[in-house]
């Protein structure tokens, strides 16, 4: 088609009008296709960051049984300073579980305040100390306090230390068998 | 450029896209839960001496058939894949590798498990139904150490046609 020719103008001219309505009537079909995505509304699942902690504590054996830690010296040993080892080595395990929304400490004691005896004579825990395989629980020697602070821990964690006992052999004793009993406790306030 | 030619690049800019190639967001405001809230606990609660230092801080939450009702009315007699939504971003949640949800299903969508900023395919086939519906059970595992509040996962649906 020539725009430039005079009899042709008029047909030009409609043919413009008529592309025009085509395009027209395309760009309104086009934007009733855009129209028809439909309202999206979204499912939200929440899940609470404040759940309820949990302690758990294991001193060797699992269950109900207390484990013995015994230390053997003959007569002629007893009281010569060099320290004896007892067996076996007891496993300590403390599990901690608290959300960071929620933090808790969790803090491991011993109790050793009741002495070892014999029936007649008493000896301190403080003559036994120990040795722990890492720093987790590190190593130490009970100070026969009600609630010996051994170590504290944030939020959700597992410690396992292993801690081998030794009898410091530093005073002369009773002959005879001296008994006693420590107990640990793990609180998370 | 012809008049013709000029009329055809604005006719290309103009019209939308063929339908294929979208992913088009699918009306779920039939469905009658729109906010959920999830039960939670520690992973394995039962054997925590057994457990790793990871999955010590994992939280496992459920939420048990959650009905999905999908406006697909407009979709009828097309072939078509149907996808669940999760944004990358999730309020509560400080890092995407901190959740994983999973689901099991009852009817008409398939199983699977996403991560925040996927989009995973729930359904692909023929269209029959203006609604389509099925019961979810999700399973979201968290890492608490990467959580900053409560966590809010978001779930929306598309459809793209074939």
């Amino acid at each position: 088609m020539d725009r430039d020719d005079p009899l042709m103008c008029g047909q030009y001219r409609e043919a413009v009008r008529r592309q025009w309505r085509r395009t027209c009537g395309l760009c309104g079909l086009g934007l009733i296709l855009l129209g028809t995505g439909g309202q999206a509304v979204a499912t939200t699942v929440v899940v609470s960051d404040t759940l309820l902690p949990r302690i758990s504590l294991r001193i060797g054996s699992t269950g109900t049984t207390i484990d013995t830690v015994t230390f053997n010296l003959s007569p002629e040993e007893v009281g010569n300073n060099i320290a004896v080892t007892g067996t076996p080595s007891i496993e300590i395990e403390v599990i901690a579980q608290a959300t960071p929304a929620d933090s808790r400490l969790a803090v491991l004691t011993v109790d050793s305040e009741t002495n070892l005896s014999n029936g007649t004579w008493q000896r301190q825990f403080n003559q036994i100390d120990w040795v722990a395989s890492d720093g987790d629980i590190p190593s130490g020697t009970f100070d026969t306090s009600t609630s010996q602070v051994l170590m504290s821990v944030f939020n959700s964690r597992k410690v396992t230390t292993t801690h081998t006992f030794k009898w410091k052999n530093t005073v002369v004793s009773a002959h005879g068998q001296f008994t006693g009993q420590v107990t640990y406790t793990v609180t998370m306030p | 450029m012809s008049l013709r030619a000029t009329w055809f690049f604005w006719l290309l800019l103009i019209l939308p896209l063929p339908a294929a190639a979208q992913a088009i967001p699918l009306d779920e405001s039939a469905s009658p839960r729109q906010r959920i809230q999830a039960q939670a606990d520690w992973f394995d609660a039962h054997r925590s001496f057994e457990l790793s230092h990871d999955e010590l801080n994992r939280i496992v939450a459920r939420a048990d058939a959650v009905e999905v009702r999908l406006n697909t009315a407009a979709y009828v007699g097309r072939q078509a894949r149907i996808f669940l939504v999760v944004p990358a971003f999730l309020p509560g949640l400080v890092s995407e590798a901190g959740m994983r949800m999973s689901w099991s299903t009852r009817g008409h969508f398939a199983p699977g498990a996403i991560s925040p900023g996927q989009r995973v395919v729930l359904f692909s086939g023929l269209v029959t139904e203006p609604e389509m519906s099925d019961f979810l059970d999700l399973s979201i595992v968290l890492d608490s150490r990467l959580m900053s509040g409560a966590v809010n996962v978001e779930m929306s649906y598309e459809i793209e046609l074939q």
